[in-house]
C-alpha cells in the first residue's frame, strides 16, 4: 500500500483499481497477470523503454540484461534473489532469448508493429529493492516516423528514464549497398530520434522537464582503439559469466561510484561523435538529466547467416556491463526522489474550506511564486490518498472540499520506506494533525517543516520544525528549506 | 497446504495462523493506526474527521513511542460499531485476491482463544520474515505493547485476548444477544471494567448502526478480524 503513482495498465497506461484483473472499460481490455496490482505495490513497476534505430542493439541489450539478472539470481551469494516471470508471453520470449544465447545465435531484428506493445513482465527481488520490470522491446522503425512513437511505445509517458541506445560504430559506417543516402541518413540522424521522442511525449501529454535519459553506447566491443578506457571498463565487468565464481556480491551502492566515473568518460567519448553530441544538447535543453554508459550485449560481431535476419556468433554471448543502463535508471530514480518536495495542504475544516492565507491570498500560491525551481514539487491534500498534482505543476488554486481526516501517516510511512535518504515535506496547516507526533523522533523530524499562520500554541508545538508566517518575508525561510542545497 | 505463521493485513499489521479455524487472525485487536489507513483510502464519506474526533474522544489516541502499562489500550480502535468494523474488513479484502476478511463469530473467537491458550508465546521480533516487513511505526507500537504486558503466560495473553478490548463477535445463532452482536474478551481494569468475563459472551443489546449513531458506542468495544480464502 503506497501513496505513490497510480498503478497503470502495462499496455495502455490506463489507471487500474486495486482489484483489477483486466484493463477496465476505456482501456485496452488486457488481461493482467494474477495479482498484478497488489504485487506492484510491493514491487513498483519500472518501465524499461529503449529508444533507438534498427540495428543499433536495443533487443540484444534488453535480452542480455534479462539473462544477466536471471544468472545473478543463481549465484551462490544470491540466496534471497529471485526472478519471477508473470505471464506466458514473457515466458515464451525469455525462453526464445535463452535458446538463442545457448545456441550462440544472434537475435533476429524485432518485427515492426504499428500498435501498442505488450511488455515482458518480470518481478525481481533480492538484488535491489523489489521491482516489477516492464520490458518494452519495440522495433527501430517505430522511431523512423516522428508521429508513430506515441502509438508504438505509449509507456514513454510512465518511463521517467528512457534509454537512447545507439551504436557509434553504426552511426559512422558507410551506407550499406543498395541503401539510398536519404534512407541511410534518416536511420542515423539522432536529431530525428529525439524529435520522435519529443513528439510522442507531447502527444501523450507528458512533460519532458525533470525526466532522465541514459545514453547507452551499445556494441562497445567495436570501439577498438578509439576509446581504450571504455574497452577496459567492459572487459573488467565483475558480473560477467566468466567471473561468476570469484565475483563479489552485487549491490547498487558498490556500483554507484564506478558508474558515475565511467559516465564522465563515456560523455567525453561521445562528445567526439557529432550526432550524439547534438542529441545530448537537445536533451539537456529540455532539462532532461543525462547519464552515459557503455555496454556490449554479445561481446563480439554477429556473423550473418544464410537466411535473412539469421546470424550467429562464434562463441557464447559475452555480456559486458549490460546492467549499467538499468542501474542508472534506479540511481536516477533515487536522485529524483531525493530532490522531490512534497507540499501537503490542509484544505480546512469546520471553520471553512480554504488554505491558510496571508492578506487574502493562500499560502500555497504565495509559496509557488517564490520557489526558484518547481520541477520536484508535488502537491497533496491532507487526508487524501492520490496526489493533487503531477510533479512541477502549481498547487490547486482553491480547495473544493474540507479535510476528510487530518492524518499524515499513510503518506509519510511509505515514503520513509521508499526514499530513506531524501525528499522533504512542507505541511501547511492551521490545525492539529492527529498522527504527526508518531513521526516526531524519526527521520522526518528534520525533513518536514510545518508552516502555519495560526497563533495557537498547540498547533506550533505539535512539531519541532515550525515556521509561523506573519508576513510574506517569512516565506523566505520556507523557500530556503525547499532549495536543493538545504 | 503450508501456511506461514504470520501474514500482514492491508495496513501491514500482523495476523497469525489459527489451525483450528484454518484462517489468519489479527495478532492484536485492530489499532487506530490500521483504521486510519482505511479512513484515508476509503470512500465512505461519513467516516470523516468529525467521526474520528467523536470516536477518539472515547478512548484517546496515543503515539506508539508513548505506549506504556498505563495506557496501552489507547493504541486500539474502540468505540467502533460492528458495521464500521465490517467496512474495514471489506476494505482489507479489496486488495487481496481470493481472500476475505470478516469479524469472527462467537464460536470462532472461543476456538481461537482456546488454541492460543495452548500455544507458547511467540517472539515476534525474532520472526525476521514478518518483522522486517513492518514499518518503523508498527515495530515501535508492537515493541512498546510487548513491554507493557507483564509476563504473558501463553500466546493468548500475548495477543491480548485478556487485557485488550471487548471484541465484537457476531452472534446470529446465540440466544442471549438479540442484536446479532456480542462481545468477547476482557479489558484491562484500568481501562474499563464493566463486569465482562473472558470466557463468557457479553451480550450487547444496543449497537450503533453506523457513523451517525452514537447509541451503544462504548469506549471498550473494538475488534479483530479473521482472514481466510474465499469460498
Amino acid at each position: 500500500m503506497k501513496p505513490v503513482d497510480q498503478i497503470t495498465c502495462p499496455v495502455c497506461q490506463t489507471p487500474l483499481s486495486d482489484a483489477a484483473r483486466v484493463c477496465p472499460d476505456g482501456g485496452c481490455g488486457y488481461r493482467l497477470p494474477e495479482g498484478y496490482v497488489a504485487g506492484c505495490r510491493e514491487a513498483p513497476p519500472l518501465p524499461i523503454a529503449a529508444i533507438g534505430y534498427s540495428g543499433h542493439g536495443k533487443t540484444h541489450l534488453l535480452a542480455a540484461m534479462v539473462l544477466t539478472i536471471r544468472e545473478l539470481t543463481l549465484r551462490p551469494w544470491a540466496e534471497e534473489a529471485t526472478l519471477e516471470v508473470l505471464d506466458d508471453q514473457t515466458r515464451a520470449k525469455l525462453q526464445d532469448w535463452i535458446d538463442h544465447a545457448d545456441n550462440n545465435q544472434a537475435l533476429p531484428p524485432t518485427e515492426f508493429r504499428p500498435e501498442r506493445p505488450t511488455p515482458m513482465i518480470l518481478r525481481v527481488a533480492g538484488l535491489f529493492p523489489p521491482r516489477t520490470l516492464l520490458v518494452y522491446d519495440v522495433a527501430g522503425q517505430s522511431f523512423h516516423d516522428m508521429t508513430k512513437a506515441d502509438q508504438c511505445l505509449p509507456a514513454l509517458r510512465d518511463a521517467q528514464t528512457v534509454w537512447f541506445v545507439l551504436s557509434p560504430h553504426d552511426l559512422e559506417r558507410p551506407p550499406d549497398e543498395g541503401e539510398t543516402p536519404s534512407a541511410d541518413r534518416r536511420s542515423r540522424d539522432l536529431m530525428f530520434l529525439f524529435g520522435a521522442y519529443k513528439t510522442a511525449m507531447s502527444k501523450l501529454e507528458a512533460k519532458l522537464e525533470g525526466r532522465s535519459a541514459v545514453v547507452v553506447v551499445a556494441k562497445g566491443d567495436k570501439l577498438g582503439d578509439k576509446a581504450p578506457d571504455l574497452r577496459d571498463y567492459l572487459d573488467s565487468d565483475p558480473l560477467r559469466a566468466e567471473a561468476a565464481e570469484s565475483s563479489e556480491r552485487f549491490s547498487l551502492k558498490s556500483c554507484e561510484e564506478g558508474l558515475r566515473q565511467m559516465s564522465l568518460k563515456v560523455e567525453d567519448y561521445v562528445g567526439r561523435v557529432r550526432d550524439v553530441r547534438n542529441l545530448v544538447g537537445l536533451l539537456r535543453k529540455e532539462r532532461i538529466e543525462v547519464a552515459f554508459c557503455v555496454t556490449s550485449a554479445l561481446g563480439k560481431d554477429a556473423v550473418p547467416g544464410l537466411q535473412a535476419g539469421d546470424a550467429s556468433v562464434d562463441a557464447p554471448w559475452a555480456r559486458q556491463r549490460v546492467l549499467d543502463p538499468m542501474i542508472w535508471t534506479l540511481l536516477q530514480e533515487k536522485q529524483r526522489s531525493a530532490a522531490q518536495v512534497h507540499l501537503i495542504l490542509d484544505p480546512g475544516g469546520e471553520g471553512g474550506v480554504g488554505y491558510p492565507a496571508l492578506g487574502g491570498r493562500g499560502l500555497p500560491e504565495l509559496l509557488w511564486e517564490r520557489l526558484p525551481r518547481h520541477q520536484g514539487l508535488r502537491t497533496w491534500m491532507l487526508g487524501e490518498a492520490g496526489a493533487a498534482t503531477a510533479p512541477g505543476q502549481p498547487p490547486p488554486g482553491q480547495p473544493l472540499a474540507k479535510c476528510r481526516c487530518r492524518l499524515l501517516g499513510p503518506l509519510l510511512e511509505p515514503w520513509s520506506q521508499a526514499e530513506p535518504l531524501g525528499g522533504r515535506v512542507v505541511l501547511v496547516t492551521n490545525q492539529l494533525v492527529l498522527d504527526l507526533e508518531d513521526f516526531r523522533s524519526g527521520p522526518w523530524a528534520k525533513r518536514l517543516l510545518l508552516v502555519t499562520t495560526s497563533d495557537r500554541p498547540e498547533v506550533r508545538e505539535q512539531w519541532p520544525q515550525v515556521k509561523l508566517i506573519r508576513t510574506v518575508e517569512d516565506l523566505g525561510e520556507v523557500t530556503r528549506f525547499l532549495s536543493p542545497g538545504h | 497446504m503450508n501456511h506461514n505463521t504470520l501474514e500482514l493485513d492491508r495496513a501491514n499489521f500482523p495476523m497469525i495462523w489459527v489451525e483450528s479455524l484454518q484462517a489468519y487472525l489479527h495478532w492484536i485487536p485492530v489499532t487506530k493506526i490500521q483504521f486510519e489507513y482505511f479512513l484515508w483510502e476509503s470512500s465512505f464519506s461519513r467516516l470523516d474527521q468529525e467521526w474520528l474526533d467523536r470516536v477518539y474522544k472515547l478512548n484517546p489516541r496515543v503515539t506508539p513511542k508513548k505506549i506504556g502499562k498505563g495506557n496501552y489500550w489507547r493504541a486500539f480502535l474502540t468505540g467502533v460499531a460492528p458495521v464500521e468494523a465490517e467496512q474495514y474488513a471489506t476494505w482489507c479484502g479489496e486488495a487481496a485476491d481470493g481472500l476475505q476478511y470478516s469479524l469472527p463469530t462467537a464460536e470462532e473467537w472461543q476456538k481461537a482463544y482456546r488454541e492460543m491458550q495452548g500455544r507458547p508465546c511467540h517472539p515476534l521480533e525474532q520472526d525476521q520474515a514478518a518483522w522486517g516487513r513492518l514499518s518503523d511505526r508498527v515495530q515501535t507500537l508492537l515493541t512498546q505493547l510487548r513491554l507493557s504486558l507483564s509476563a504473558p503466560k501463553h500466546l493468548a495473553d500475548q495477543m491480548l485476548f485478556d487485557g485488550g478490548v471487548l471484541e465484537w463477535v457476531s452472534t446470529a445463532a446465540h440466544a442471549d444477544a438479540d442484536s446479532g452482536w456480542g462481545g468477547y474478551g476482557q479489558t484491562n481494569r484500568s481501562f474499563e471494567f464493566t463486569g465482562m468475563y473472558l470466557n463468557r459472551l457479553f451480550p450487547v443489546k444496543s449497537v450503533p448502526k453506523g457513523p451517525d449513531d452514537n447509541a451503544g458506542r462504548a469506549p471498550y468495544n473494538g475488534f479483530r478480524l479473521l482472514r481466510r480464502e474465499r469460498a
